[in-house]
């Protein structure tokens, strides 16, 4: 819902472009320094951590490495010519997170701030925000965005952290493989493969704030096929407000589902998974109405439910190529007393792999999705057409070109897309990747990627806030999209470097700059008397702003000992948006909505055999834009294995202060705070 | 919840560390007093030959675990309800570190990965997966293959013409990559079966029932 309007302060412009000159020669010292300390250093080894890794490949990948030089091609990571992290299974695990959005939290340059008990803005580089709508969600290649505003509702995605491998994270564009709206990032979770959850799992959460029980069973189903189901029902209490009174934000769900992996033949995988859920979720919304009171506070009860099924076929062909044709259901609902929502997804995907001779790589692909949906709305807010039915065409290549044995790759590409909104949409992009040294790795960028119109930009009507002026009506603000909102360009220019000088070390660094044009904005129109009292300022969507972003993201991996290891991340960012002949007074409103500074330090230390003990600190800068404070949030975890199928964990989760406030939505909803929060956990294995 | 990465090792002593700190304390003065002048990428850390060995037994460590997930064991020695799945290593053991990662892991079937080592035949207990050393003779070889028939496990080795001698999953470095071959013959004799996907990726699979 681009931007909402209301009464916040403007922000100043704090950083000039003198601020990235300076920054840059702060990023070439340190990367210069870092790379000195690494080659004055003795090589530590870990053989541990790299076994680890290596019992993670497939035997076809294990058969493909190089004896001599096992550490050169282990790492795909190492390679990627992106800004990528990823948390592992045991990263996740150690950390104690129980949703999606926390897990988000440890990742280098993921913003993440807590609206309430159940919502949380989550954003990379830039434009966060209760509706942020320029990344990328993806669930076992599912796509978790809504279309009506091209965001994710993050209470609706349930699954239990037990069940993830891994947790992909590409900060900036990924447009021209994954397409549209993945404009600022994608995140990629992956579950495990059903042999590698083989039987059984018994986990119950105690906590201050949080009762969950998770299920789970894996058995082996033939003879390359496996099983395995699970369940999971959590509540999550309330949060507080600033005078510690219940904010009514809790939520609850249970949640249900299966996986089928099965090597077919010797070539040949198929993955099946089916998930379905149901819950309910409370929040405050402030209503403006057409008639007195104009504006009252609600606590809403909202009902989720959905239900999915994905089936994905992998077939291994001679000389290296492969190709994986997926298709998926998804069936969601959501209830808000002014709206619902019922959103039929289908989706058809193929991907071809192949070699084009000793130092090209093609991929290309063909998909296809249609989107059905429907919607009851209310005099609050309402979609017209009510019910839609919509289809994307989608198309990619990608090529990689080895320029240089070993050390040079060019990868060229572009997606192309059509969809009912914005009709035909091109996204290319270029990269160049070198890699100087087995443990070096450099790679630059220039990317175009689009954020498309969303249903809300096309057929939305809200009464968004009143104002309220002393002797004057009281002034409503309505929103209709009836203008044809235009496609958000961005062009991104990124360079990043990632360097290994040990086993146990590794550095990344990533610096961006991105040029946005066409950003949406809300016109306000000249206000008229309606019959029931109120002023109603008239809104409609444009396309009046653009702007710039920019900055870096720099993370540390150490382990110095096996026992202990430790990741540090620092990342800035600053936005500069230019309004171009537009009337919203918010349009430049994202540059203070967003942190600069935010740094993040995560421990792991196996004290004993059995015992860990994990810390987890977070910093942000302040959010002046929504008027919060810098905060220092810590987290500690304690996991202890008194038997070898028996777990038990205590934690603490923001441990620093009783509460504090992490964002404040932009609708005025009031805002919850997130409280110091205390859990233990049991967990069985059979 | 720390299954993935379990550690036997005790936390190091006070010296280490302190050597550590010292080694620190001395890059940063190198830093200070010799300031930096190019930007990553000057160089590669050289990798020496016993770095190699190591990195090869590192290899042959995961592989093993993988190759494990694709080999069903008979109930008389992997009976249901059973929690641990044993690894044992029997001679001069070339792995060190790198077999230990593997304890601790997962086991296809859901059990946790033991690793254990017997320096002799006699010293053999029960297990599931036995690793001949390669430094073995052949007679003692032989008897470990013997008493690995008696217990149905399943045996894997890096020991030249392994699979030839009777050996299950023979481990071979052919044009600097890790190769394999099966000894169809001994695994059924085991009543052991091997996963179809396994024996596509074998170099060499041999069905006749001849074991010496």
């Amino acid at each position: 819902m681009g931007k909402g309007s209301g009464g916040w302060d403007m922000t100043m412009k704090t950083t000039t472009r003198h601020g990235l000159n300076r920054h840059l020669v702060g990023l070439l010292a340190g990367l210069a320094i870092a790379s000195q300390c690494a080659f004055s250093q003795q090589v530590m080894d870990d053989p541990t951590q790299e076994v680890e890794e290596l019992s993670e490949l497939s035997l076809e990948t294990l058969m493909d490495i190089d004896v001599t030089s096992v550490s050169k091609k282990k790492e795909k990571l190492q390679d990627a010519p992106a800004a990528i992290d990823v948390l592992t299974h045991a990263d996740l695990q150690k950390s104690g997170v129980r949703t999606l959005p926390e897990a988000l939290r440890l990742v280098p340059g993921v913003e993440v701030q807590q609206l309430d008990r159940n919502r949380w803005a989550v954003s990379i580089r830039g434009f966060n925000g209760a509706f942020s709508d320029k990344l990328l969600v993806l669930l076992d290649g599912r796509t978790l965005y809504t279309p009506l505003f091209g965001g994710t509702f993050w209470n609706q995605q349930i699954v239990p952290i037990e069940n993830i491998e891994r947790i992909e994270v590409i900060r900036g564009p990924g447009a021209t493989l994954w397409g549209a709206n993945a404009v600022n990032g994608v995140i990629n979770i992956i579950t495990m493969n059903a042999r590698d959850t083989q039987g059984g799992l018994v986990k119950t959460i105690y906590g201050t704030h949080d009762l969950e029980t998770v299920l789970r069973y894996g058995l082996q189903v033939g003879e390359d096929a496996w099983l395995r189901v699970h369940g999971n029902w959590f509540h999550r209490d309330d949060f507080a407000d600033a005078s510690g009174n219940d904010y009514h934000d809790d939520w609850n769900a249970v949640q249900g589902g299966a996986r089928l992996d099965w090597a077919i033949s010797d070539v040949d995988s198929l993955t099946v998974l089916v998930d379905g859920y149901r819950g309910r979720a409370e929040q405050r919304s402030l209503r403006s109405s057409l008639v007195a009171p104009y504006l009252a506070a609600f606590d809403d009860r909202i009902r989720i439910a959905g239900a999915n099924v994905l089936a994905r076929w992998t077939r291994e062909l001679d000389d290296d190529g492969s190709f994986t044709l997926q298709a998926y259901w998804d069936h969601t609902v959501r209830k808000e007393p002014v709206l619902s929502h019922r959103l039929d997804t289908f989706d058809i995907d193929f991907q071809h792999r192949l070699k084009l001779g000793e130092d090209n790589e093609l991929i290309w692909g063909v998909g296809y999705r249609l989107l059905s949906d429907n919607t009851d709305g209310s005099p609050t807010i309402s979609f017209e057409p009510a019910a839609r039915n919509d289809q994307v065409f989608s198309a990619f290549v990608q090529d990689d070109l080895e320029l240089v044995e070993d050390r040079l790759h060019l990868i060229v590409g572009s997606k192309f897309e059509h969809n009912d909104y914005s009709g035909f949409e091109v996204q290319p992009g270029l990269r160049l990747l070198w890699t100087p040294s087995a443990r070096t790795t450099v790679w630059g960028a220039v990317s175009r990627s689009v954020k498309v119109p969303q249903r809300s930009d096309q057929d939305l009507t809200v009464l968004s806030g009143t104002t309220f002026i002393p002797g004057g009506p009281p002034v409503v603000t309505r929103i209709s999209s009836t203008h044809r909102a235009r496609t958000e360009e961005i062009v991104s220019y990124e360079l990043g470097w990632r360097f290994r000088p040990e086993d146990n070390l590794s550095l990344q660094m990533s610096l961006f700059y991105n040029d946005y044009e066409h950003l949406s904005t809300n016109e306000v129109g000249a206000p008229f008397f309606d019959p029931g009292g109120a002023l109603i300022a008239p809104v409609t969507f444009g396309n009046g702003a653009k702007g710039e972003t920019y900055g870096f993201e720099v993370s540390v991996e150490w382990r110095p000992f096996p026992q202990w290891s430790l990741a540090a991340s620092y990342s800035f960012l600053d936005i500069a948006l230019h309004e171009r002949g537009s009337t919203d007074p918010l349009a430049e409103d994202a540059e203070g909505a967003s942190p600069h500074h935010r740094a993040q330090l995560r421990s792991n230390l196996d004290i004993a055999d059995n015992l860990t003990f994990s810390t987890l600190i977070f910093w942000n800068d302040s959010i002046p834009a929504r008027d919060i404070p810098s905060l220092l949030r810590v987290d500690l975890n304690l996991i202890w294995s008194p038997w070898e199928d028996f777990t038990l964990a205590a934690g603490v989760r923001n441990l620093l202060d009783d509460r504090h406030p992490e964002f404040e939505d932009i609708l005025g909803r009031g805002r919850s705070e997130v409280e110091r929060s205390f859990y233990i956990s049991a967990e069985y294995r059979f | 919840m720390s299954h993935d990465a379990p550690q036997r090792h005790r936390l190091p002593t006070p010296t280490p560390r302190l050597r550590i700190l010292v080694v620190a304390v001395g890059v940063w003065l190198a830093l200070i007093s010799h300031p930096p002048t190019a930007a990553g990428g000057a160089g590669v850390p050289t990798d020496g030959t016993e770095g190699e060995t190591q990195r090869e037994y590192r290899l042959k460590a995961a592989f093993i675990y993988r190759i494990c997930q694709y080999v069903t064991l008979p109930s008389s020695n992997l009976p249901p309800g059973s929690k641990t799945y044993v690894i044992g290593l029997v001679g001069p053991d070339p792995y060190g570190a790198a077999l230990d990662a593997l304890a601790g892991k997962k086991s296809s079937g859901g059990r946790v990965v033991q690793i254990q080592r017997f320096r002799t035949v006699k010293a053999i207990r029960n297990c599931q997966v036995l690793i001949a050393s390669p430094r073995l003779s052949d007679a003692d070889l032989r008897a470990v293959l013997n008493k690995a028939r008696a217990m149905k496990a399943f045996t894997i080795s890096d020991a030249s013409n392994f699979a030839a001698k009777g050996g299950m999953i023979a481990l071979e470095i052919r044009k600097k990559k890790l190769r394999f071959d099966v000894n169809l013959g001994a695994a059924k004799k085991s009543s052991i079966t091997i996963s179809a996907r396994l024996l596509k990726l074998a170099d060499t699979v041999i069905r006749a029932k001849g074991v010496h």
